[in-house]
């Protein structure tokens, strides 16, 4: 618990030197850190936290999605060899196609961003 | 050359050892959502997998309280009761990674399990849905 105050205080600490008020729960917040190599994120403690954050959350929606599948609503049709890099890769190119919601919550985007590419077919 | 042989060998058991880890276990996760600031600070491989942690539960919770209310405005007729969990408002995600690190303590047998198959179990357990 500490840690994440920690880690994540550093990291918001840097944001704030930008002098924007961000949501960091936004995609506009998550996105740049999603977009990051390994090499890059792993250069700061803060910067590998929250891409670390960014795949979690899509790992999680990606085996929610696939635990709801018979909910019409709800139903997106990710086939199984897609990997966790393919899937964080499409959130982002979602976001660069879609910066008007950018603004939204992280998790809700991922999902809107994973139902586009992969839809259930009718 | 038999040194560079047994070295080979080594390598290659090293190797397997870890291709056969799951990286997705509960068992695997566990430990690093409860690393403390000292243990990340110096660390962004480990501070990495705390964050992984921290996004894993975010995203668990999330889609439970998306099914939650889906289901209260009867997009979502039949929910498996096992798939709802009333996780508070106000509940912070210190909150829940805590609540999570105690499930998975108290629950070893589901280290095998995925992770994300825990942390549902752990929403359910604290917060069942009435």
């Amino acid at each position: 618990m500490k840690a994440i105050r920690s880690v994540a205080l550093t990291a918001l600490t840097i944001a704030a030197a930008g002098a924007t008020e961000k949501d960091v729960s936004s995609a506009n917040f998550f996105i740049p850190y999603c977009r990051l190599a390994a090499k890059e994120a792993l250069v700061s403690a803060s910067d590998a936290f929250f891409q670390g954050q960014c795949f979690g959350m899509v790992r999680a929606i990606r085996v929610a999605a696939e635990a709801m599948r018979t909910q019409p609503a709800l139903c997106t049709d990710i086939p199984g060899n897609v990997t966790l890099q393919q899937l964080v890769d499409t959130v982002v190119r979602y976001g660069e196609a879609h910066p008007d919601q950018a603004h939204e919550g992280f998790e809700a985007f991922t999902f809107r961003a994973l139902r586009d590419a992969w839809p259930c077919q009718k | 050359m038999k040194v560079i042989i047994c070295g080979a060998v080594m390598a290659l058991m090293i190797g397997r050892a870890h291709a056969a880890e799951d990286t997705h276990s509960a068992s695997y996760m566990l430990p690093y959502c409860k690393l403390t600031s000292d243990q990340v600070v110096d660390s962004p491989s480990r501070s990495y997998l705390l964050g992984r942690c921290a996004g894993l539960v975010e995203g668990v919770s999330h889609m439970a309280g998306l099914l939650r209310a889906m289901q209260t405005v009867g997009d979502i007729p039949h929910l498996d009761p096992l798939l709802c969990a009333a996780v508070p408002e106000q509940a912070t995600i210190q909150d829940i990674l805590k609540v999570v690190v105690r499930f998975g303590e108290t629950h070893p047998k589901e280290g095998p399990l995925p992770f994300t198959v825990l942390v549902l179990d752990a929403l359910h357990d604290a917060w069942p849905c009435k």
